[in-house]
């Protein structure tokens, strides 16, 4: 693609179907990942996102086999093995990081294996691992709307029992809440925006769009809310740095060029934080 | 096992306890952390829980609070805690949340109200006028708009006990809230909780630091597993309860008024 002028090189992308479509639901992605990331961030539970993410392959493989939604595909199997893992850790002495590390890479070999069974498989496999929002359709574009709107909504009804939860989980419960039951809602909450995000940034990257803008925002910002606020910001910003650069150099699948985006982000405001010790902070009181 | 009280008097002896604990018992696996636990709190009282590392103290709060499967009963004025655990607040050990969640004093103390808002209700005016309330009485509110992580392990301590104050209890069980702060800061926590006390609050804490004891607790409970001794200070610490409690490894040696504890090791 080629344009000149700024004004020129803002519009060209855009009067192409595709990539109105990818660009708006790369920011509408951008956004609810790091609403859900700014809790995954603070849980800690960044590995079992990535995790899920892997975990929910041979469903995205079997749905594109047989022309389903992937992502209905990926969620069935995202969860299965969310209670796959909880299975495992509670009937043996497998401690819950091993049990996770078992059976995602275990999952993904599954998708890997299946898909290889098919000719031509390595394009469909790329597409995939790395996803290309600049082939979503509207129809997807309505389910990142609906799902991703419920989430949101979810989010903002449980918000006060979901921050006290995620900094004293203890007082919550001492308070009366049913922490297990909002644990378990918070897994699946990410479960299901790890999965809509795929079909954008794909299987290995989207856990950078659910972690990094939260990890950006916890440099500088000294309340919670700004960190969710600051990572819808940088979701969008990435969202739409990222669709340009994918536009204008031939061949850089989306999910590079957004997840590159957030990571720049993330090295700029580290060096550049005015919070003396911000880094520290990250480690402090581990 | 005969229940012990600490009543100050027996003109309250008709109302129903502040807290009633009786047979409490907690297992871990196999083994018996708790072991039939039973005691009364009468209302207003300032409660300190003792014993050796390891002893159940924690156990002990989190079985009256619920959040660890314990057999036994539990009644909060007479009723039990599960129509009444509003009136109940906890203040954790201030290692026990994450440090790395951004807060600001006030974001933490207006979490107090989380459960007695309820679901789908957002904390409102009255919440956070509770809330400044909740530091005024802890000497906190001019930090209310600090990062709680900047303040000093004592600020931090007050800023969780306001936080337990702004859910309005009848009753606090604090974890350690003296452990890990300077003896002036011990002072200065100490004589809060004994103006809440004063004020109707029942308070029940859990320590290792002995040096404290005598003056500032209407009661204290040894405990070991079992409830070794419940009482006033002046009765409970004797030698043989306080060797039963924490083993050989102390010393016991009346200085002047007060008893002083000389500990084998430091982590007493």
């Amino acid at each position: 693609m080629t344009c000149s002028g700024v004004w020129n090189c803002i519009v060209v992308p855009l009067q192409f179907g595709p990539t109105q479509r990818a660009l708006i639901a790369a920011i509408l992605i951008g956004a609810l990942c790091a609403v859900i990331g700014a809790f995954v961030v603070l849980q800690e539970l960044s590995f079992i996102g990535d995790a899920l993410a892997h975990a929910s392959f041979p469903g995205v493989v079997i749905a594109a086999l047989l022309g389903f939604n992937i992502a209905l595909g990926g969620a069935i199997f995202g969860v299965a093995t969310a209670l796959g893992v909880g299975w495992i850790t509670r009937r043996s002495k497998v401690s819950l990081d091993t049990a996770i590390g078992v059976l995602f890479a275990g999952m993904f070999a599954l998708g890997i294996f299946l898909l290889s069974l098919q000719q031509n498989y390595i394009k469909e496999l790329f597409g995939l691992l790395l996803g290309d929002v600049l082939a979503v359709q509207s129809g997807d574009l309505w389910i990142i709307c609906g799902v991703g709107g419920a989430i949101l909504l979810l989010v903002l009804a449980l918000y006060k029992e979901l921050v006290l939860m995620t900094f004293d989980p203890t007082a919550a419960q001492a308070q009366g809440l049913p922490t297990g039951v909002l644990h378990y809602l918070l897994l699946c909450l990410m479960a299901v925006t790890v999965v809509i995000s795929i079909q954008s940034v794909g299987i290995v990257l989207v856990v950078a769009m659910i972690v990094t803008p939260a990890a950006t925002a916890s440099l500088v910002v000294r309340r919670f809310a700004s960190i969710i606020v600051w990572g819808v910001v940088q979701g969008i910003i990435a969202a739409t740095a990222g669709i340009y650069m994918s536009a204008y150099i031939d061949g850089v699948p989306t999910g590079s060029s957004i997840v590159l985006a957030h990571t720049a982000m993330f090295l700029l405001v580290l060096l550049v934080s005015p919070r003396p010790g911000a880094l520290g902070g990250l480690f402090r009181r581990a | 096992m005969a229940i012990a009280s600490a009543s100050p008097s027996a003109a309250y002896a008709t109302a129903p306890a502040a807290l009633h604990v009786e047979h409490l018992s907690v297992k871990y696996e196999d083994r018996l952390v708790l072991d039939a636990v039973s005691f009364e709190v009468e209302s207003g009282a300032l409660v300190g829980i003792i014993g050796p590392n390891g002893a159940g103290k924690t156990t002990l709060l989190k079985a009256i609070l619920g959040l660890t499967p314990a057999s036994g009963s539990v009644l909060v004025s007479g009723r039990a805690l599960r129509q009444r655990s509003r009136r109940v607040a906890y203040v954790p050990q201030i290692n026990a949340v994450n440090w790395r969640f951004p807060a600001t004093v006030l974001d933490v103390v207006v979490m107090g109200r989380t459960g007695v808002l309820g679901w789908l209700r957002w904390p409102g005016k009255r919440d956070r006028e509770l809330a400044h309330a909740a530091l005024e009485q802890v000497h906190m509110d001019h930090l209310a708009q600090r990062s709680i992580a900047d303040l000093s392990g004592g600020q931090q301590q007050r800023v969780f006990l306001a936080r337990a104050l702004a859910q309005e209890p009848d009753i606090l069980l604090l974890d350690e809230p003296i452990s890990g702060v300077d003896v002036p800061t011990q002072e200065v926590i100490l004589h809060l909780l004994r103006d809440l006390s004063a004020t109707g609050k029942t308070l029940l804490l859990t320590t290792h630091h002995l040096q404290h004891l005598e003056h500032h607790f209407d009661a204290l409970l040894c405990l070991n597993h079992r409830l070794i001794a419940y009482g006033p200070p002046s009765k409970v610490m004797t030698p043989a309860v306080v060797e039963a409690t924490f083993g050989r490894s102390l010393v016991l040696s009346p200085s002047s008024e007060q008893i002083i504890l000389e500990c084998g090791h430091h982590d007493l």
